[in-house]
């Protein structure tokens, strides 16, 4: 056993680190959020230029095919940043429903895209009006006119449509079991993107209105269902909700040790440190289940149950987590200038992005075949 | 033991005078959310004039003595009253008035007469609107170590400082407030408090939209909150309450309204928003309330709001009943931040992201849903955080202590004392 991290692991999660606390100062976060702005290129030029955008596409299309926990780090410093970026959309979620895919010439090209940065494909899964069953039960039956298969209907909860060059949208061809991706591009006639409003953050609905759609566009699943397919994704998801839980750690530390109410730091009361070691708990048990699953992929153990372990865990703990940091700071955390609530609002975004944790862990089970 | 709320005759002839006044009085679209600046100012104008008009009745302070312009109606009368604005979606008064319900709580018991009748009637009458500014920068939980100073120099009280986290939209004209007029004196026994005139030279604000806020520039009063700074104002010496530096004492009557003491008997409106929602709304092509996992977390639900409502319930009836009362104030404040805190999470899993928005199409609940995701959190620290009333609660029970720490009585009606406390506000 050890439990240490590689060189090279090391050298990863430095190099990330480095980007944050050079490129993403809070102060921007905040005036971002405040304008509304969902996503910043120039960042994602950065993530381009480091090849973060192909770290999980093999090298035989360009990536840098990185171990599970490399990835994973990264996405732990960019969540410790509250960096938002369609990268996880495009990178994590597209690229693995993809590698996922029968291999196509298309589906080449996209992962070779993806990896180089000039695409970004962004997942348009969740219908309305529909819980979360599974990325196959997100289809949308395509419709056939005049002898052309063409896309109608909607698509919600869609992270990051804004930044999208294409979008991956879960279908179903009739007469054909299997279940199926199109890949279209986002400036296709007949395609009204809509952001929506509230604490939810860069979710939009998408709307398709006939996109045609031909037989070199679609991706069928192969022999693994989409959701399994997910696991990897799934550990990066966790992988940014851990780094987020990190630094909410490191500012409620702070703040007990700074703000002083009668007469000495609160962190000096023991309700105060109460909310912490709650916070605490929260992220190490949510970052230990993350760092397992990625050891447990990497070494082909049982990665797709420990991913739902992972995603489950690090979900319900984000949340926990932001509420703990909320009691620390009181008023001030809640006053968006601040920052903490950067982490609060991505810890109810990201709480069900790939299934709500009770679904997952039912999945859990079922793949470890309780 | 009767658990209904049984009316009488008088009650219910009560009902049909206030119900038939409110149709004829409270102005289409008073309850309307607003999208922007203009509408809100419109609405909050309305709700001012509307109550203007309960004043005038005296049913905008029902509990307050006649004679300063309150109503001096009983409880049974008070609570027709309450029930039939809240079935408008109204509060009383119809618009945030923190420092007209606490400040005037606590003229009562610690005016002078001629205070009484300088500070009551506006408030009364709704001529005046005023927040209560208590919390400062390096005041929060700590209420005794403000640093907003008020030293007398000949007929006034010179006020330098600031408050944070006051108030809402659209300005007030009075504020109730805290400060030291000791600057050398002992903890506890430095500060006073003052009714000060919001127009005044040397008060300036700066809004604040908290996580709460629904949109900045003033459309929605929820999160919109200000930093109130006192520059050199010169407040007139006969607006200091409750006697130089004994504003401790004072802060009794005043933290006992703040943490609930006066219960309600109101059932939690995003529950019962909630329920109708599950009961309207289709889901995996049923209505939510056919699907077994959302009957069983609404069951979880209600359990916990109806514990709540209960409590609040027996608050209330102490108060009717002019029960004793020890650590039921802070355990309703209490049960009801964490539960609410708890039902974000709850309503988040059982309606999913359509929670996070108030996008009309999509948005849960007409954006109720996504506006208790937010306010449930940001809730858990006014008047008191959680920690706080959980150390009221600790001391009324007299854990640690050789003897339980009393309650601040509150009157007769709930409303404030009418004799002199025998116990301090609570400090951790």
């Amino acid at each position: 056993m050890d439990l240490s991290l590689t060189p090279s692991q090391i050298l990863i999660r430095d190099s990330a680190r480095a980007f944050v606390r050079r490129h993403v100062p809070r102060t921007e976060l905040v005036r971002q959020a405040k304008a509304g702005e969902t996503w910043d290129p120039a960042w994602f030029a950065h993530f381009r230029e480091a090849g973060w955008t192909g770290a999980l596409v093999p090298t035989e299309f360009g990536g840098l095919d990185l171990d599970p926990l490399s990835g994973a780090l990264i996405f732990e410093e960019l969540g410790r940043g509250a960096v938002p970026s369609p990268l996880i959309g495009s990178s994590v979620i597209a690229t693995g429903l993809l590698l996922g895919c029968e291999p196509t010439g298309q589906r080449a090209a996209a992962l070779a895209a993806i990896a180089d940065g000039s695409m970004i494909l962004i997942p348009a899964l969740r219908q309305p009006d529909t819980s979360w069953k599974g990325v196959a039960a997100t289809a949308t039956p395509l419709m056939i006119r005049n002898g052309t298969r063409g896309l109608t209907g909607s698509k919600v909860f869609v992270p990051f449509a804004d930044a999208a060059t294409h979008f991956l949208v879960s279908v179903a061809i009739p007469g054909d079991a299997a279940s199926a991706l199109v890949i279209v591009p986002a400036d296709a006639g007949g395609i009204t993107i809509r952001m929506l409003p509230g604490f939810l953050q860069a979710n939009h609905e998408v709307a398709f209105d006939n996109v045609p759609v031909t037989a070199e566009t679609l991706v069928r699943s192969g022999a693994r269902s989409f959701d399994d397919s997910l696991a990897v994704a799934r550990v990066m998801l966790a992988a940014y909700q851990v780094g987020g839980m990190l630094e909410m750690l490191d500012m409620s530390v702070n703040h007990s040790n700074t703000r002083i109410q009668f007469g000495t730091p609160i962190g000096r009361f023991q309700r105060v440190q109460d909310h912490i070691i709650r916070l605490l708990n929260a992220m190490d048990a949510a970052k230990w289940a993350t760092y397992e699953a990625a050891w447990a992929i990497e070494a082909g153990r049982d990665g797709v149950a420990r991913s739902y372990l992972a995603a489950s865990t690090a979900s319900d703990s984000y949340f926990e987590a932001a509420n703990a940091a909320h009691e620390v700071h009181a008023a001030i955390g809640s006053d968006p200038r601040y920052g903490l609530t950067l982490y609060t609002r991505m810890s109810r975004t990201m709480y069900e992005l790939l299934g709500p944790p009770g679904w997952q862990r039912q999945h859990m089970a079922d793949a470890l075949a309780w | 033991m009767e658990f209904e709320l049984k009316y009488t005759k008088a009650q219910e002839n009560f009902r049909d005078e206030v119900r038939t006044w409110l149709a004829a009085n409270a102005p289409d679209g008073i309850t309307a959310r607003p999208r922007t600046f203009e509408e809100s100012r419109a609405i909050y104008l309305m709700r001012r004039e509307l109550g203007g008009k309960l004043g005038a009745k005296g049913w905008l302070y029902p509990s307050g003595e006649r004679q300063y312009g309150g109503g001096g109606l009983d409880l049974d009368q008070i609570i027709v009253l309450e029930e039939e604005t809240a079935r408008l979606g109204l509060g009383l008064p119809p618009y945030y008035d923190s420092g007209g319900k606490m400040g005037s709580a606590s003229i009562r018991v610690w005016g002078t007469a001629e205070q009484k009748q300088r500070f009551l009637p506006p408030i009364y009458r709704g001529d005046v609107r005023s927040w209560q500014l208590l919390t400062e920068p390096s005041a929060g939980s700590d209420l005794a170590g403000v640093k907003t100073t008020a030293i007398r120099d000949g007929g006034v009280y010179v006020v330098n400082g600031q408050k944070i986290y006051i108030g809402s939209h659209h300005g007030a004209d009075r504020y109730w407030t805290i400060a030291v007029t000791d600057p050398k004196g002992k903890r506890h026994q430095n500060v006073s408090w003052f009714m000060i005139d919001a127009s005044l030279p040397g008060i300036t604000t700066q809004p604040l939209y908290m996580l709460s806020a629904q949109s900045e520039g003033e459309t929605d009063e929820h999160g919109h909150k200000n930093i109130i700074f006192f520059d050199n104002v010169r407040v007139p010496a006969d607006c200091l309450v409750g006697g130089e530096n004994n504003g401790w004492k004072v802060a009794s009557t005043h933290l006992e309204v703040e943490h609930s003491g006066q219960g309600n008997i109101r059932t939690n409106p995003v529950w019962l928003a909630l329920l109708a929602h599950c009961r309207e709304q289709h889901r995996d092509g049923r209505k939510l309330i056919e699907d077994p996992e959302v009957r069983a977390k609404l069951a979880e639900i209600f359990s916990r709001v109806e514990a709540v409502r209960l409590l609040s319930t027996r608050n209330f009836w102490m108060v009717y009943a002019g029960e004793k009362r020890s650590y039921e104030g802070s355990q309703v404040s209490y049960l009801r931040k964490t539960t609410n805190l708890w039902l974000t999470k709850a309503i988040l899993d059982l309606l999913g992201p359509a929670a996070l928005t108030n996008d009309p199409i999509l948005g849960a609940m007409d954006g109720m849903a996504e506006a208790q995701q937010r306010r449930g959190i940001v809730e858990q620290h006014p008047g008191g955080t959680t920690d706080i009333q959980r150390v009221v609660i600790a001391r009324r029970l007299g854990v640690g202590a050789r003897e339980p720490q009393q309650a601040g009585r509150l009157g007769e009606d709930g409303m404030a004392r009418k004799t002199p406390p025998a116990a301090q506000p609570v400090e951790v």
